[in-house]
């Protein structure tokens, strides 16, 4: 279960201080499929980050599983974000010098999984989104839906327990969108926490709750 | 281990995906590395100048305690008493001479007239044949010599038993020897000292230096020879001292600025990349990479680069000598590889002081944000 209570985000210093987040307090429950919305610059992909681990906010807590995470060490972070986390970017943010399996096996590599295992576990992701084939294909190669598939199956590796996807289909056409989202949501049925940040109010409906957040704040939930 | 050979193929995969940056950078640590060796090397060379005194033992030394950081004064001292001893006991120790001769192509280089008891002094380590014995310093023997290892005439294969001429007369290689280079290229026994001399004023040019470990010089000269030099008196010493400071100082400056000037171009290279190297390190992090495994894989990369640059730098090195050489002809090669090492060092250390003050701060978050904008 993710819990954020009071969360606060500022950026600059002085008189040129922005408050990103404005005490956010949130209770995502285990498998729940959630969808933050919003305006551009409301927010949204702050707090996406703060949930990720990958920033941290200026005030407030945030508990995932009963762990404190606001309070865990850079090391104790980056393990966080390695075992706990599923990253999915709106850029797929996939590395180009890797395969397709190599690009999975990524944060494999970097927990201390050995070669034979990483390739097992690259096949069985890339054969689960559908890209068995594309094994060994550098994403120059790919098409963008392909990539987002690719860099679900990367955020699949350590068996995270929640998924991120920061407007995942944002640079997909509305097919590759609608395949994207159909795997989060078979990613979301087989038990997975989902929070998901989109813009696009047609994709949020299709999550269990919609977060609508405006000038750093929540201003409506919608289950 | 496992992780360490995973982030070493990512190292390396990341070079060879970025052909065309790593190859400039390759080509630029390259380089690099020639410029501080070369730079280094003209310190090295105005410190073996500096160690030159016409005579005067102590004006020698004088200088040399200015110009090196002694840490062993005490085995300075020593080998200037044993130098001293040798002095006593030989009448001269020895005594050099620039000369031409010829075997293949004309070669110039120093022969030295040393005396038996000189290679105890001298550090010096036998690589073939023998050293002097007794009736080597006969007068009506075979005129014998020592070839130093690092000389041409060594390197062309001039063995031991091959005669070179040294000013019209023969001698026979009795042995091959390593030993500090500024001792001289060819050894004679001083009983042949009158024939390797060219005699007259140029005597007093000759110098003969005994290093000790590298660490302590003294300089020894012959009172017979010196005594006409001596008696111009003090004024022509401060004059002449006076003229090598002043060439030593531009020298030094020459060097620095060739470092300081490689070494910001480095930096700048270095700094270059790594902030290029960002998106792919922000990516790695929201992955969950730790911050060791993250300066182990920037680490490798530079190494994976570096090291065969330092390696290619090292080897065509001799050659930009040889061009460099006909432009200064002072040039030598003794700190090359402490030059290329200290540079290496000094540029990772750099590096990860890049990455940890300077990236480390930015967080995940904004640099991936950046590269999106």
């Amino acid at each position: 279960m993710i819990e954020m209570k009071e969360i606060v985000k500022h950026y600059g210093k002085g008189d040129n201080v922005t408050e990103a987040l404005k005490g956010i307090s949130l209770r995502i429950e285990n498998g729940e499929f959630t969808a933050i919305t919003g305006h551009s610059g409301c927010g949204k992909s702050t707090l996406l980050n703060i949930l990720g681990g990958m920033d941290r906010q200026t005030k407030g807590e945030y508990f995932c599983d009963g762990e404190d995470v606001s309070g865990m060490s850079e090391r104790e972070l980056a393990k966080f974000r390695n075992s706990h986390i599923g990253f999915v970017f709106q850029a797929f943010h996939l590395a180009g010098e890797l395969t397709a399996a190599e690009n999975v096996a990524l944060p494999l590599g970097y927990a201390g999984v050995g070669a034979k295992e990483r390739k097992e576990r690259a096949k069985v992701l890339l054969d689960r989104v559908g890209l068995a084939e594309k094994y060994k294909a550098y994403p120059a190669k790919l098409s963008g839906g392909e990539m987002q598939r690719v860099a679900i199956a990367r955020a699949l590796a350590n068996h995270p327990r929640i998924l991120l996807a920061d407007e995942p289909t944002g640079n997909l056409d509305h097919e590759n969108g609608e395949k994207i989202m159909a795997l989060l949501r078979e990613l979301n049925k087989e038990g997975m926490t989902v929070v998901m940040v989109t813009h696009d109010l047609e994709l949020a409906a299709m999550a269990d709750r919609c977060i609508h957040m405006a000038d750093g704040s929540i201003i409506a939930q919608k289950n | 281990m496992k992780k360490i050979l995973f982030l070493l193929q990512n190292a390396w995969k990341y070079i060879r995906y970025n052909k065309f940056s790593s190859i400039v950078l390759f080509c630029a640590i390259t380089v690099g590395f020639l410029f501080p060796m070369m730079a280094l090397n003209d310190v090295n060379n105005l410190l073996w100048d500096a160690r030159i005194s016409r005579y005067e033992d102590a004006a020698g030394i004088t200088i040399l305690k200015y110009l090196m950081p002694y840490k062993e004064e005490a085995q300075m001292e020593e080998a200037l008493k044993q130098a001293e001893k040798s002095f006593e006991t030989a009448g001269y120790v020895g005594m050099a001479q620039q000369l031409v001769y010829a075997k293949g192509e004309s070669y110039s280089g120093t022969v030295a007239a040393i005396s038996r008891d000189y290679l105890t002094v001298l550090p010096c380590e036998l690589v073939e044949g023998s050293f002097f014995s007794e009736a080597d310093y006969s007068e009506s023997g075979e005129r014998t010599c020592l070839l130093l290892y690092t000389t041409n005439l060594a390197k062309d294969g001039v063995k031991v038993g091959d005669s070179i001429e040294i000013l019209g007369n023969s001698y026979t290689v009795k042995g091959i020897i390593r030993a500090p280079r500024a001792f001289g290229g060819v050894m004679v026994p001083y009983t042949f000292a009158g024939e390797v001399l060219r005699g007259g004023e140029d005597v007093n040019i000759s110098y003969h230096i005994i290093t000790y470990g590298h660490k302590g010089v003294v300089s020894i000269h012959f009172p017979d020879q010196l005594t006409s030099e001596r008696e111009k008196g003090v004024k022509e010493d401060e004059e002449f001292f006076a003229s090598v400071w002043k060439l030593n100082r531009y020298r030094m400056l020459r060097a620095g600025i060739i470092i300081l000037f490689t070494m910001i171009n480095m930096l700048i290279l270095f700094l270059g990349m790594t902030v290029g190297e960002r998106y792919s390190m922000a990516v790695r992090m929201a992955l969950g990479i730790s911050r060791k495994s993250l300066f182990l894989e920037v680490l490798f990369r530079n190494l994976l680069l570096m090291l065969p640059a330092f390696l290619v730098s090292v080897l065509i090195y001799p050659f930009f000598c040889v061009f460099v050489k006909s432009i200064d002809s002072h040039l030598r090669g003794d700190t090359m590889l402490q030059a290329g090492l200290g540079g290496a060092v000094l540029i990772i250390l750099i590096t990860l002081a890049v990455l940890w003050f300077g990236f480390h701060k930015q967080g995940v978050a904004s640099m991936l944000k950046r590269r999106a904008e």
